[in-house]
């Protein structure tokens, strides 16, 4: 009897370890699963090999982000509120905004470069994965800039050009009530560049293909909503994933 | 006018500090074309060439510059301490005015005039409006140049469009009526005072002529060239150097860059030809290239599976040549092995930090838990460090996701376990050691620029860790102060001479007896430091005296109290003393505002050496490079007519960490004064060893 509650505890244990151990990683519509926590280099051996791969915009994310999810009900409550009130122009592009971004899957980009060379050589760029769900992504080369904000549509894709400053991008898109004095260029590889498009301070910045553009909404001297919801905007951008 | 410094220890002088500067590199590299910068005016600080714009340079730079235009030579350093302040000091050299009229006193000099300049920034430039700047120049000086201005700058492609209104020297043609004088008659007319120079004549302000000045800039396709254009609003009627012929209010300029370099050339006035050299560097990315020891990686499994295996020997080797950590001490109970030591290398603490603990992850068993890391002063523990070393394995060998190696430990004040198992073998003994200084002053009469330059050594001996005698002595190797004509000036003073004996002091002899004093220091308390210090404290006093410090760790604030009782010593010899004593001390309280990034600021409330009480406030600026700027003023209950030329006390002064000129990591750093007139009033006891910086590394600001 003894024995057999110790075998059933083991039977147990054996059942739900590797499970809460697990490693899944979701590439390009497959799923692969390690029963250990495991390097970066051997979740990229089997995906490199064929693909041709665009490594800039190849990131790693994780899924486990309640953070993000409380960030993107904030912004639809705001996109909401905000409609009420908005010019008819504004109004349409905040909904667009809102719908959009209900659709939108959210994960946390880890900060690596995914480099399968350096990862086989160096330990520190070959991160260990510990237990959980992650989403590898290894795109060919994209061809569009996403614009999100006051553009309109609310969210588009641009094609990309060679050799183009965003500004170039923004000029048939943006809103009136665009504000074009600083926007935020989330490059493919990651990085948040803060690019002022007015007087001086006026920068020469080109996009990467895969690039996501967040052009602020105008805020007024009396309400600071809008201010929040360029804030939100930028915050959730960084964690969209982009397909 | 500059007269007197006090003494200072200065690691290097201006020249070679600026040539190792040109020598960094610029961490920035760019694949496109740089944007063309902003340049400076002839007086300093962004501008056209008389007049300034509303432009701001780029944050933490520092631009060293120098221009003539005939009857003025300037000489400013221009700094951008936040992106909405920039400030400016410079010496103007006026050549067709003699320094005084007493050859016996300043030879054939030619009049030098110091000033102080402010911009601040209002408004940014947007879309549709202007970038709005308010400025001073020559704020608290003899104010030849004194003025105030408004200005808006707007930039339309290639060009930059500048309108603004100055008031004083700026404003002189009174193109247009001052709209403060409108609005109330006391704005009408301008006080033409000099006065002593040194207070900031706030009641001047906005008053007088104004006038309307303008001007344009425009980027050459030619990315290095620059052309300026302005409309100026002086009259140069009124000008300190003689009224100037103004042939036309228009001056033109065409500014060339190249590296850290702006050559400028224009003309002014219709009839003057002018130029002019500007050098520019970050304080904030400014660095050197270093060479370090690779850093240690930690194996998967541990090397050895006991502590009686490690090599305890090579262990202390690498912790010092790798880590910069020198081991006095160490204690091993249940799993925590705890190292005390003096982190002489690595300025980072956090890099410090992570090479200590790699190397122990490396070599240390498994079954060793937790690594403690006490940072010592001299014996006297400071900080301990609480490495969870399993969590530093697994962050050293990327386990954790990229989470920084700060996650891993905490730092905290140190243990009373950590205290009771502090024995270090060595304790007393003989040290020495030799310090480089270099006192310069700009502005005197006898020559424009005086230095002494030469070495102290030091020497003492410790009788535990909390007893030393010190002693140490001034050589003299290097100086001009044999051109000095006076060695007291000439004032009459209410006050006591505490300072201005100065010149006495560093020109009776090549090798003088800098301090001699008997030193004891402990920690009290938790968080709590004292010391007490009696002998010779410094070139001019000798004393008894005490300083209590309470200052918990990382934290943004910190207060100390200290006493002194000292008597002056006589300039004639090393060992006697004047008739003068005094009870001096301060209260002294150190600030970090979370709402200025980077900056400290110190208050000492007290008496002063002068038996004057009243309050020294310091404001320091950190940059990402290390360099600290600060600026101090006493103020305290000596009338300005009692305190002479300079109206108060106050100083400059540049902080520079020797890790930028070093090719390995150091530690420590060497202070560059700036004091334009030093007299005797607000001046406090420079104490032999201050807690404030013996307890650094509890709550860095410096590193």
């Amino acid at each position: 009897m003894r024995l057999l509650k110790k075998l059933t505890l083991l039977a147990a244990v054996l059942l739900t370890l590797p499970v809460s151990a697990q490693v899944v990683v979701h590439s390009a519509g497959q799923s692969i699963t390690f029963e250990q926590p495991v390097r970066l280099d051997a979740v990229l051996a089997p995906l490199v090999r064929s693909a041709d791969i665009y490594w800039p915009a190849a990131a790693l994310y994780d899924t486990n982000v309640p953070e993000a999810e409380q960030l993107r009900s904030e912004t639809l409550t705001l996109l909401q509120e905000l409609q009420q009130s908005a010019k008819p122009e504004v109004q349409q592009v905040l909904l667009q905004l809102a719908s959009r971004i209900a659709d939108w899957r959210l994960a946390r980009r880890l900060p690596f470069v995914i480099d399968y060379d350096l990862a086989r050589i160096n330990l520190a760029a070959n991160p260990l994965l510990p237990a959980g769900d992650y989403i590898l992504q290894l795109p060919r080369r994209p061809d569009t800039v996403v614009l999100i904000g006051a553009i309109r549509g609310g969210i588009i894709s641009h094609a990309h050009t060679p050799a183009t400053a965003v500004n170039d991008y923004l000029q048939r898109a943006k809103l009136q009530s665009a504000d074009t004095n600083l926007v935020q260029l989330l490059q493919a590889d990651g990085r948040l560049v803060q690019v002022p498009l007015s007087g001086a301070s006026t920068i020469y910045q080109e996009a990467q293909p895969g690039a996501a553009l967040f052009v602020p909404f105008r805020s007024s001297l009396f309400s600071r909503d809008y201010q929040r919801l360029n804030q939100l905007l930028v915050e959730l951008m960084q964690y969209r994933v982009a397909v | 006018m500059n007269r007197i410094t006090i003494k200072h220890l200065l690691p290097f002088a201006l020249s070679p500090l600026l040539l190792a500067m040109s020598a960094m590199v610029n961490a920035e590299q760019r694949w496109q074309l740089p944007p063309a910068g902003v340049s400076q005016g002839a007086h300093g600080g962004v501008g056209l060439i008389q007049v300034p714009t509303a432009r701001m340079a780029s944050e933490g730079n520092l631009a060293i510059n120098y221009s003539d235009n005939e009857e003025y030579r300037f000489w400013s350093v221009s700094t951008q301490l936040f992106p909405w302040l920039e400030a400016t000091v410079r010496y103007t050299d006026v050549r067709t005015q003699l320094y005084s009229d007493d050859p016996g006193f300043s030879g054939n000099q030619t009049y030098k005039d110091k000033g102080i300049d402010a911009k601040v920034r209002l408004w940014r430039e947007s879309q549709w409006l202007p970038e709005f700047a308010v400025g001073f120049r020559d704020l608290g000086g003899t104010g030849l140049f004194e003025s105030e201005f408004a200005v808006l700058s707007k930039k339309f492609g290639d060009f930059d469009l500048h309108l603004g209104m100055g008031w004083g020297y700026l404003g002189n043609t009174a193109n247009i009526t001052n709209p403060f004088c409108s609005l109330a008659e006391s704005f009408c007319l301008r006080a033409a005072d000099v006065g002593r120079g040194g207070t900031v004549k706030y009641d001047n302000f906005f008053k007088g002529s104004a006038s309307v000045y303008g001007g344009i800039e425009y980027q050459t396709p030619w990315q290095p060239l620059r052309l300026k254009l302005e409309y100026e609003g002086n009259n140069y009627v009124n000008d300190f150097a003689g009224a100037l012929a103004q042939d036309s209010r228009w001056n033109l300029g065409a500014v060339y860059h190249w590296r850290d370099f702006d050559f400028s050339l224009n003309y002014q006035r219709g009839n003057t030809l002018g130029f002019g050299v500007s050098y520019a560097l970050n304080l904030h990315n400014a660095a050197g290239y270093k060479v370090k020891p690779p850093l240690r990686d930690v194996p998967a499994e541990p090397k050895v599976a006991q502590f009686d295996q490690v090599q305890r020997e090579q262990l202390i080797y690498d912790l010092l040549y790798q880590a910069g950590f020198l081991v006095k001490s160490s204690a091993l109970a249940d799993g925590v092995l705890t190292v005390y030591g003096n982190q002489i290398a690595y300025r980072d603490h956090e890099e410090a930090l992570e090479r200590i603990g790699r190397i122990l992850a490396a070599e240390l068993p498994a079954d060793i838990t937790t690594y403690k890391i006490v940072n010592l002063n001299g014996n006297i523990p400071m900080l301990e460090s609480v490495i969870d070393a399993s969590e530093f394995k697994a962050v050293a060998r990327n386990e954790r996701l990229g989470a920084p190696f700060t996650s891993t430990y905490v730092r905290q004040d140190v243990s009373a376990q950590s205290l009771a198992d502090f024995k270090p073998l060595v304790t007393k003994g003989f040290y020495t050691n030799m310090e480089l200084f270099w006192i310069q002053t700009f502005g005197s009469p006898e020559e424009f620029y005086m230095y002494q330059g030469g070495v102290i050594l030091g020497a003492g001996y410790s009788f535990n860790p909390n007893w030393a005698l010190h002693a140490s002595s001034k050589v003299t190797l290097l100086e001009n102060f044999d051109k000095f004509n006076f060695t007291v000036d000439a004032f009459d003073t209410e006050l006591p001479r505490v300072r201005t004996f100065i010149r006495e002091y560093v020109t009776r002899s090549k090798i003088t007896l800098d301090t001699l004093y008997g030193n004891w220091q402990e920690r009290l308390a938790p968080n709590l430091y004292g010391q007490l210090y009696a002998g010779y404290l410094e070139a001019m006093y000798g004393g008894v005296g005490g300083e209590v410090m309470y200052r918990p760790v990382d934290s943004n604030w910190a207060v100390g109290f200290d006493l002194n009782y000292v008597r002056q010593r006589s300039y004639e010899n090393d060992f006697s003393f004047f008739d003068y004593k005094v009870l001096t001390g301060h209260a002294n309280i150190y600030w970090k505002p979370d709402f200025l990034p980077d900056t400290q600021l110190t208050f000492n409330v007290g008496r002063f050496l002068a038996k004057d009480l009243g309050v020294n406030v310091d404001f320091a600026k950190r940059f990402n490079s290390g360099i600290v700027m600060g600026a101090y003023a006493a103020i305290t209950d000596v009338s300005s007519e009692q305190y002479g030329e300079g109206s108060f006390t106050k100083g400059f002064y540049i902080s520079i960490p020797f890790d930028l000129f070093s090719i390995t990591p150091a530690t420590g750093r060497g202070k560059l004064p700036w004091i334009p007139i030093s007299r005797d009033g607000g001046q406090m006891l420079n104490r032999p060893s201050m807690l404030y910086n013996m307890t650094e590394q509890r709550s860095p600001f410096f590193d």
